[in-house]
């Protein structure tokens, strides 16, 4: 999934993952972990089954859209915040303090202010938004002031106008580490909307999470682990795929 | 390698110079702090150049010769003295796009082809692109094979190509090149002082050459400026008597091996000065 894929690496990676299931499957057959840790096949049987799997996809469903928009807001605001930075540099370094001060809340803290503030609804959403924007908005300040000073300088030899410099030099040189930051970001945005839904949102995988821990619905509860891990894979893939791509096209 | 070499690109240069670019070097200075110890880079430099002349700054490792340009370039001020083009600060011509730059480094958009490099000061300047500008130049530095190539697909040679066709392409009144020649072969760096020597015999364009090559200076030059070192100052002013167009001939008439064995004598004295200092 990640770096360039050759033929015996990909051999090796899809034998580690195999492995990896394999002893799952015979840890829980096995039963020496006890009975909370049930065997693969009986997890993936209970969420194959029609009435948990429309239950786990309208769950997989509220969390990728809470997830996707706070990728969304999240990284938006990173990257409008960081061009005013760099439009007017006093600003940009009161921004870095700010985002580096709104990184350092502990999420958890968040949570039920934000229950009380901005709702049940909008709290993962939130979440979601406040982790991606630290690590989106370090990655287009770096990005976007990390041109080398020999390609500056032929910009104000030819007379490039701000706005020139901005689209013709520094954006194009700040995407691959932009989507590098958003390749970090969109895992931290399901945490995030999970973690967000968690403190009492009507749905999602965090509901699920909460409900199946204090029920004891351990297959339930496997079951949207599960899931909110292969959302964020999966989107994770997706992001390496596009930053590889931007790798070769703008390096 | 010849035949992908047009014929001289000055055909397809309309070149209206409706800017005059006369530079004039006054008194300048330029002091860099290195280690908390002022350096002097340039004491007292005093030169002008007229509109349309070629200058060549020949001279020994770190006597400022960048620094000289960079400062006609408006990319650094001077600590004293007063650098200007046709009496107004660098700024105002790089302003209105009028100065070819090209360097050591060729500083090519990674992103960018060459075709869509060679077209970036159009962009720049916010103008349409003359495809055929940029094509005819291609051609003139022999990369019209690798007009599609994005450069990290070629060799240091030819990126360094491509930043001189770039530097040509918007037809500058001020043509600043600071050895923009040095990482070229020798067959393809005269091959291009050929054909920059009749692109510029028919255009005329204030050009300041730094270069490395004092057969290079000679050839294309109207005047040769020694720069000495620590402190780079001037040592040499020296009219290239030459009419134009010079062609390969040129390189081989007697006055011109005089003359450049005058400069490399000349440079070989500063040299040994600073090995001296060195090894005291």
């Amino acid at each position: 999934m990640i770096g360039s894929p050759t033929q015996s690496g990909m051999a090796l990676r899809v034998a580690g993952i195999g492995l990896l299931l394999l002893t799952w499957e015979f840890v829980g057959q096995s039963g020496v972990l006890g009975k909370l840790w049930p065997p693969l096949s009986v997890i993936v049987s209970y969420a194959m089954e029609p009435s948990s799997a429309s239950i786990l996809l309208r769950a997989l469903h509220f969390t990728a859209v809470s997830a996707g928009s706070g990728l969304l807001i999240g990284s938006a605001t990173g990257v409008v915040l960081a061009l005013l930075g760099l439009l007017w540099p006093p600003l940009g370094q009161g921004l870095g303090r700010l985002a580096a001060t709104v990184n350092a809340v502990p999420l958890i803290a968040l949570g039920p202010v934000l229950i009380v503030t901005a709702g049940r609804e909008a709290t993962p959403i939130m979440i979601a938004s406040i982790t991606v924007f630290f690590g989106v908005f370090i990655a287009a300040s770096t990005g976007l002031a990390s041109v080398r000073r020999e390609q500056a300088d032929l910009l104000t030899v030819l007379g490039a106008s701000r706005r020139n410099r901005l689209w013709l030099l520094q954006i194009p040189n700040a995407l691959p580490m932009l989507v590098d930051g958003l390749k970090l970001s969109v895992t931290a945005a399901v945490v995030g909307a999970i973690l967000g839904e968690w403190f009492g949102a009507p749905g999602g995988i965090g509901l699920i999470l909460v409900s199946a821990m204090q029920n004891y619905q351990i297959p339930l509860l496997w079951s949207a682990a599960l899931l909110g891990a292969m959302l964020s894979l999966v989107a994770y893939g997706f992001l390496g795929a596009l930053q590889r791509w931007l790798e070769v096209r703008f390096r | 390698m010849a035949s992908a070499y047009a014929g001289p690109v000055a055909d397809t240069f309309t070149m209206a110079r409706e800017l005059s670019a006369t530079i004039s070097i006054r008194k300048v200075s330029k002091t860099f702090t290195v280690n908390g110890n002022a350096v002097i880079a340039l004491d007292q430099v005093s030169v002008g150049v007229s509109d349309g002349e070629f200058l060549a700054i020949i001279g020994p490792s770190g006597c400022g010769k960048s620094t000289l340009v960079r400062m006609v370039a408006g990319l650094e001020p001077p600590s004293s003295g007063a650098v200007s083009i046709a009496g107004e600060s660098p700024l105002v011509l790089a302003a209105r796009h009028h100065i070819g730059f090209a360097m050591q480094d060729p500083a090519l958009l990674p992103w960018l082809s060459v075709r869509s490099n060679v077209a970036l000061p159009f962009r720049v300047a916010g103008k349409a692109v003359d495809w055929s500008a940029v094509d005819a130049l291609i051609a003139m530095v022999g990369l019209t094979d690798f007009a599609a190539a994005r450069p990290r697909q070629l060799s240091g040679g030819m990126r360094q190509r491509t930043s001189i066709a770039r530097a040509l392409v918007l037809e500058p009144s001020l043509l600043l090149l600071d050895e923009p020649f040095g990482a070229l072969d020798a067959v393809t760096r005269r091959h291009l002082n050929l054909e920059l020597q009749s692109l510029w015999s028919s255009h005329r364009l204030t050009t300041l050459l730094v270069t490395h090559s004092v057969e290079e200076a000679v050839f294309l030059a109207d005047r040769v400026l020694v720069l000495s070192s620590h402190p780079g100052q001037v040592k040499l002013l020296r009219d290239v008597p030459f009419g134009r167009p010079r062609c390969a001939q040129t390189r081989r008439l007697p006055e011109f091996r005089l003359l450049v064995d005058e400069l490399t004598e000349c440079l070989d004295a500063e040299a040994g000065k600073v090995k001296d200092v060195i090894r005291p």
